[in-house]
């Protein structure tokens, strides 16, 4: 269990993009909630980490990891949203003097999510072991690009998705697009946002045409066309049934164990997320 | 690591009266396995180890610990009903009253809450009560004549494992209670990502669904107001400040003038609170809601009668 933190194994799935794969659990003493896809993508000049990791101890993993590939300083990290798995490692980099960016409404979103983050994560983690949340000070409203010498990330802020605060990368040089959570593959999607904005945002990313894609949970690299079809599906089964169940006056506790149960053999923790994403759906879209 | 046994008791102790307190205040199968993985993984000694799961394979089935639990929720509820009912006696309600929630909230933001109403006597008022949480009283509805004494739905927060307790009042003034209890998903409920300005645009939006089939002259009716229900444990950055509470506090329905019910709110509602009730309409059936939030906002609405089916 908790020991010294010890370099990860990373998978270098295009060139000096490395990512390391989170398991398909849910956050435990034992995972140090490490179940996120997070990683690095190395420039002539510097380092951008995406998603510093679920805690002090999966960052400070993620540290070790790029020390062992490159000796380059660590000028960014980017923070693709405001769940805990994805973000709670930021202050073990904290020494490396990084700039801290993320979706304009990150800082909001911290501050109403924080200290209920925070507890949680202590209770399954320990004090020592949680780590905490930096606040960003590059905030993108729309779209920036950053540079790590002779390779250009561009990050675009997008409207509601799964959550409100939702940022991806796409590295020019490869064309390879870092998803976070706007991309779930055989993980059980979470809705902590907007499920119509997810879905007209997974129609904006397909019109970037990138063939391949780093998900926030899944392999660490995927086709994109199929691994967008599987979720858009999701997601559309999700919001049609839930449609119907209201417009029948079917009532949110039936909808919740009865909607999208046609998907229960595609993703893994199904049982964990399905329901709660109906009540979620279900309470946006009564007010339609 | 370990030097002897004696030397360490009270280390070894204090880790299973914490693993043991933890399964039993949330115990269920997946938390049992992930303590009994965390004991087999942790690096000490096998003797040990094996001590560790015989005495946690006790705990959880240690009868005179759940006890402990089931006295702190007695406890507790005991608490609770004196403050709320000083010395009058709360019957229990046998199957005269029914609860409907889920074993386990799916969303601890939004419980969806059903009361049976299946008492003799008239119901004059119905308390809802979440006992573990900061301000456990949900919400009172008192109702009027219109009000069809069937059945009421509401949506509350959860903020840990808990006892939910429905408390109904008769014209005679005796109390019933039921009881159930609900367990929680990863915590208590996470506070909503909404951006204030967009919530403050929608407040007091109000919608009315009843439904056409009317079965004799009782209908079923959905009340739903667009509200935070701030319950001032979110942060405003903006101000950096905590967004104070926010609630609706009062709600008042009528059909052609006649009292369907009048409900006094808490924070432990939902946002946008959907409140499910019948009643028989009065006059043309016309609806009006008058509600304040305690801020003291007021919004009201009216809703033409159904056209005759």
């Amino acid at each position: 269990m908790a020991g010294a933190p010890t370099a990860v194994r990373l998978a270098e799935v295009a060139p000096g993009i490395h990512i390391r794969q989170g398991v398909t659990e849910d956050a435990t003493a034992a995972n140090s909630d490490a179940i996120a896809n997070i990683g690095f993508i190395v420039g002539r000049d510097a380092v951008a980490v995406v998603d510093p990791g679920g805690s002090f101890d999966d960052g400070q993993s993620l540290l070790l990891a790029i020390r062992q590939v490159t000796e380059l300083p660590i000028r960014y990290v980017v923070q693709s949203h405001v769940h805990p798995d994805h973000v709670f490692g930021a202050a073990a980099f904290q020494a490396e003097g990084p700039v801290f960016v993320g979706h304009a409404n990150l800082p909001q979103a911290f501050e109403a999510r924080g200290s209920y983050y925070q507890q949680g994560l202590e209770k399954i983690l320990g004090v020592g072991r949680a780590g905490r949340l930096v606040t960003p000070s590059l905030l993108v409203r729309d779209q920036i690009e950053i540079d790590l010498g002779e390779r250009r990330l561009t990050l675009t802020a997008h409207p509601t998705a799964h959550t409100n605060c939702d940022l991806s990368v796409v590295d020019r040089w490869t064309n390879v697009l870092l998803a976070g959570d706007l991309l779930f593959v055989d993980r059980a999607p979470s809705i902590d946002g907007d499920l119509r904005g997810w879905l007209s945002q997974l129609t904006a990313l397909d019109a970037l045409k990138v063939r391949a894609a780093v998900p926030g949970h899944g392999p660490a690299l995927v086709k994109w066309q199929d691994a967008v079809g599987n979720l858009q599906r999701y997601l559309t089964v999700l919001l049609n049934e839930t449609r119907a169940a209201i417009d029948r006056g079917m009532p949110i506790e039936e909808a919740a164990t009865t909607v999208g149960l046609s998907e229960r053999g595609n993703w893994a923790l199904f049982d964990d997320y399905n329901g709660r994403n109906v009540i979620e759906a279900y309470r946006r879209l009564e007010w339609e | 690591m370990f030097g002897s046994l004696s030397e360490h008791w009270p280390v070894v102790w204090s880790m299973l009266g914490g693993v043991a307190e933890g399964m039993l205040r949330h115990y269920d199968a997946k938390c049992a396995a992930r303590f009994i993985i965390m004991i087999v993984e942790h690096p000490v000694k096998a003797c040990i180890k094996t001590l560790l799961l015989a005495i946690v394979a006790c705990g959880a089935t240690l009868p005179a610990r759940a006890d402990a639990k089931d006295d702190d929720a007695r406890d507790r509820w005991e608490l609770l009903r004196s403050t709320m009912f000083g010395g009058r006696t709360v019957h229990d309600a046998g199957d005269q009253l029914h609860l409907v929630i889920p074993e386990r909230a799916l969303d601890a933001a939004l419980v969806p809450v059903t009361v049976e109403l299946n008492l003799p006597t008239r119901v004059t008022a119905i308390s809802l009560v979440v006992d573990n949480n900061p301000s456990p009283l949900a919400g009172t509805f008192r109702f009027g004549p219109a009000f069809t004494q069937k059945f009421l739905k509401v949506r509350v927060r959860v903020n840990d494992y808990t006892l939910i307790h429905a408390v109904a009042e008769t014209e005679d003034g005796v109390l019933y209670t039921t009881s159930r209890y609900i367990k929680v998903s990863g915590g208590c409920s996470a506070p909503g990502l909404g951006n204030p300005a967009e919530v403050l645009a929608r407040i007091g939006r109000m919608q009315f669904r009843r439904t056409r089939a009317v079965e004799g002259v009782k209908v079923p009716a959905e009340l739903m107001i667009s509200h935070p229900n701030y319950n001032g444990m979110q942060m405003d950055r903006a101000k950096s400040n905590f967004t104070p509470a926010r609630y609706l506090q009062n709600v008042t329905v009528t059909t052609g003038g006649v009292s369907i019910f009048d409900l006094e709110g808490d924070i432990s509602m939902s946002e946008d609170p959907v409140i499910g009730f019948g009643y028989t309409p009065a006059d043309d059936g016309a609806i009006d809601i008058l509600a304040r939030d305690s801020m003291g906002s007021v919004f009201s609405r009216h809703f033409e009668a159904l056209p005759q089916s």
